[in-house]
């Protein structure tokens, strides 16, 4: 029994001795490491907005997102603080957006892609794409922004995730409208887009009868298969029962909720197909 | 006292003898990829037969300089390493790179492992991955602006892009004539089956590899090809064809998968390897991320080869058990 | 056998003869996971060393007051809080370093090096010879992780120096294709098994046992 006592005792003192000085260490480095990291983020504040005075931050699912002012008082944009999830582990950013909507400037804060491979999207030459891109822009591979051969995943979860940033800056924070597609105003028929996807075109099909939308059939998908099944048909069906195009797109296969959406809308900005024709489909 | 008259040399084994050596079967095998390397030349012009003396040439002269030996050509084995190398290469990489590919296929594939017969991995898919890893925009088919001297009268640029296998699009380009002659985008030997196919059966004729890698390995992406391999030509089996006649397959199971040193020994291992093989290439080309996956499937059955040997030794009859 | 020369072998035996790395084969994840960067390698024998010295300075101090029956969980804790220390100093003055060393300065904690002089050396021996073996060690490690990170660097990126662009040096000019290969974790086996080639036979060249 004293063994056993003697034995604890001196895990007890062991493990004291070292929670104490870890602790001492901590609240020595702790506000060294504070300040450094919010340095480095009022530097890239200023940076993107050279004009700032104040600002206010805002909370959203975790993110941060800072409203900019100047002197005045006038709104000079947000700066988000966000992650994505890349090609191997999390990639977390600051996005600047200016009032207007325009991207103003992307900052890596931290990744773990490949070195010399994924790493890409820390350049200028793959950044400089986003400037200028708004919430009115597609901001897709392949459309008006480009991924990089051989970095595709790396550089493609970050053109989704600034997609996705600056449309909630623009929805949650501007208070921007999507432009709405009100299917009463759309012509009868059958439309058809498609959008890029994980390994190739993601196509769907959408009917519109007497100023409702009937169905949403996607016709061709390369998805993986694993998330796909989270989003169709789910996605599809929201949008019938809605009868709104931008629904919630948080489903277990985001990725490819996201891309039916676009399709869909894609495919209302065209003009009807015919059935029969059958053209576009690779079948 | 007794003389024996006739001295009686003897000898440890092996005691059957035969006239074959590495050195005459490497010869057959160079034999074997003449009608490729022609080929090549034929669709890719000069360049086509630069990279290939390149290639051959840095791998014989390595391999002479780490053994200290004089003869260049010694057992053949180093220029049927490089010459299959330059064969997986497209048409316009810089000679830099065929000399690192080769000498790292020399090096790195052979020799640190102790010299022909010791090796793990086919020596000239190790300098094919090392490149693919290192270099990956060359590998992948820079665009050739060149005169075609040979080229078929086609336009040499298209066929130094994307392979067919890159996407359906590209692939619905090509009639299946031109991808069974060769007059395609892809690297240098790889593409006209046509003359690999000769080659092959040459060497099945000479007996110097077994029917079984390659047939196994070719029958599976025939089969997996036509299952799942995308309805090409509105036919799934012409679709099996396609996949097996696309890409790097028909050299690889010929020239490639049949290695002595790196296969099983078994005839059922060697069917099993060919397969696994097949099997592979068709996972990466279907699910994985690289448009091409013969390389590496037959890096993963070479790694596999012992254990395949292992579970395939055939039963021995006449033996004492042991345990009894 | 003098007082000198005993401390002279603690401290060389660690860096040739009983080399972590080349010689013994341990410790090997930060070895492959770190050393695409000279900077990093170096970054992380230096972590790596003060967890070392710090730790065997420690436990050979309390080897007296240790039970045998929990001296692993006692010498885990030790290392632990060393680890746990350095990481929080790097990542307040060297925030560059910590970022690019990333999981691998907590992961010091599991480097079997430091657990293994611990065990086979501090333990058992008296203050100053522990320090002095830590040393050896450390800069054999360190050594080590630098050799392997100098190869793959000047191959696999063309710099010295680097991965901040202020302070890599190119040398090979604008160019110079690297080979990504040895940027990339599987070159860092590549490399190191050549490496491992090339210190045996320099071993038997020179009849170092």
């Amino acid at each position: 029994m004293r063994d056993i006592f003697r034995l604890s005792l001196t895990l007890v003192v062991v493990a004291i001795i070292s929670a104490s000085l870890l602790t001492g260490v901590y609240s020595v480095t702790d506000p060294i490491i504070r300040e450094r990291q919010e340095k480095d983020y009022f530097q890239a504040l200023e940076e993107f907005f050279p004009a700032i005075d104040q600002f206010e931050t805002r909370e959203i699912e975790g993110d941060r997102f800072d409203l900019v002012y100047d002197q005045a008082g006038e709104k000079l944009g947000v700066m988000a603080t966000v992650g994505t999830q890349g090609y191997d582990g999390k990639i977390s950013y600051n996005l600047a957006v200016d009032y207007d909507g325009e991207i103003i400037g992307i900052r890596i804060i931290s990744h773990s892609e490949t070195p010399g491979i994924g790493d890409v999207i820390t350049t200028d030459n793959f950044q400089e794409q986003f400037i200028g891109k708004g919430f009115d822009d597609p901001i897709r591979d392949g459309e008006d922004v480009d991924s990089i051969s051989g970095a595709t995943l790396s550089t493609g979860a970050m053109i989704d995730g600034i997609r996705r940033t600056i449309t909630q800056i623009g929805e949650d924070i501007l208070g921007r409208e999507r432009k709405a597609f009100d299917p009463t105003e759309i012509v009868d028929g059958i439309y058809q887009g498609s959008v890029e996807g994980t390994h190739g075109p993601l196509t769907v099909e959408v009917e519109i009868a007497d100023g409702i939308i009937k169905r949403v059939d996607v016709i061709e998908h390369n998805e993986t298969e694993a998330y796909f099944v989270d989003a169709y048909p789910e996605i599809p069906e929201k949008i019938v029962e809605e009868q709104e195009v931008y629904v919630d797109t948080q489903t277990g296969g985001t990725l490819s909720a996201e891309r039916i959406v676009a399709a869909v809308e894609k495919a209302l900005e065209g003009g009807p197909v015919d059935k029969d024709d059958g053209g576009e489909s690779n079948e | 006292m007794i003389i024996i008259e006739e001295k009686l040399v003897v000898s440890s084994s092996p005691h059957m003898r035969s006239v074959e050596s590495i050195q005459s079967v490497m010869t057959d095998v160079l034999i074997a990829l003449f009608p490729a390397a022609l080929m090549a030349v034929l669709l890719f012009g000069y360049r086509a037969l630069i990279t290939m003396v390149i290639s051959i040439i840095t791998a014989m002269l390595i391999e002479a300089v780490w053994r200290r030996k004089r003869d260049l050509f010694s057992d053949g084995s180093a220029a049927v390493t490089g010459l299959l190398l330059a064969l997986t290469l497209p048409a316009a990489v810089p000679w830099w790179l065929v000399v690192v590919g080769s000498a790292s296929a020399i090096i790195i594939g052979k020799q640190v492992f102790g010299g022909i017969g010791y090796n793990i991995f086919n020596p000239a898919l190790v300098g094919r991955a090392i490149l693919v890893v290192s270099w990956g925009g060359h590998m992948a088919g820079d665009i050739w602006p060149s005169p075609q001297p040979f080229a078929f009268g086609i336009d040499v640029s298209t066929v130094t892009g994307a392979t067919a296998l890159a996407a359906p699009e590209i692939a619905m380009t090509f009639s299946f004539s031109e991808l069974f002659i060769g007059n395609i985008p892809g690297s240098l030997g790889e593409t006209s089956a046509l003359a690999l196919l000769i080659g092959g059966i040459w060497l099945v004729y000479k007996g110097h590899i077994d029917y079984r890698i390659p047939g196994g390995f070719i029958a599976t992406v025939f089969v997996l090809g036509a299952a799942f391999g995308g309805g090409f030509y509105g036919n799934q089996l012409m679709t099996g064809l396609f996949h097996v006649v696309a890409g790097g397959v028909v050299i690889a199971a010929i020239y490639m998968a049949t290695d002595f040193v790196t296969t099983p020994v078994t005839p059922l291992g060697r069917l099993i390897f060919g397969i696994g093989c097949g099997l592979i290439t068709m996972l990466i080309r279907l699910w994985g991320t690289l448009p091409e996956g013969v390389t590496f499937a037959i890096l993963i059955m070479n790694a596999a080869t012992p254990i395949i040997d292992n579970f395939t030794i055939p039963r021995q009859f006449g033996g004492v058990n042991k345990s009894a | 056998m003098n007082e000198s020369n005993v401390y002279l072998q603690d401290l060389s035996r660690g860096i040739i003869k009983e080399n972590p790395v080349f010689r013994l084969l341990l410790g090997m994840c930060p070895v492959l996971g770190v050393t695409a960067f000279l900077i990093n390698g170096l970054g992380m024998g230096i972590a790596a060393t003060a967890v070392l010295v710090a730790s065997n300075v420690v436990i050979s101090a309390l080897k007296n007051f240790i039970p045998n029956q929990v001296r692993i969980p006692c010498f885990i804790v030790v290392i632990a809080t060393f680890v746990t220390i350095i990481e929080m100093v790097l990542q307040a003055f060297q925030p560059v370093l910590y970022e690019a060393l990333g999981v691998f300065v907590p992961l010091i904690v599991v480097n079997c090096v430091i657990l293994g002089r611990a065990e086979a050396f501090a333990s058992r021996k008296p203050l100053f010879r522990s320090l002095i073996d830590g040393i050896g060690v450390g800069i054999g490690f360190t050594l080590a992780l630098g050799l392997l990170a100098l190869v793959r660097e000047v191959a696999g990126q063309g710099t010295i120096m680097g991965p901040d662009p202020d302070s890599a040096i190119h040398l090979f000019g604008a160019g110079f294709e690297p080979m990504g290969l040895f940027g990339q974790p599987a070159g860092a086996f590549i490399a190191l098994g050549l490496l491992l080639g090339i210190v045996n036979v320099l071993f038997k060249r020179f009849k170092i046992q």
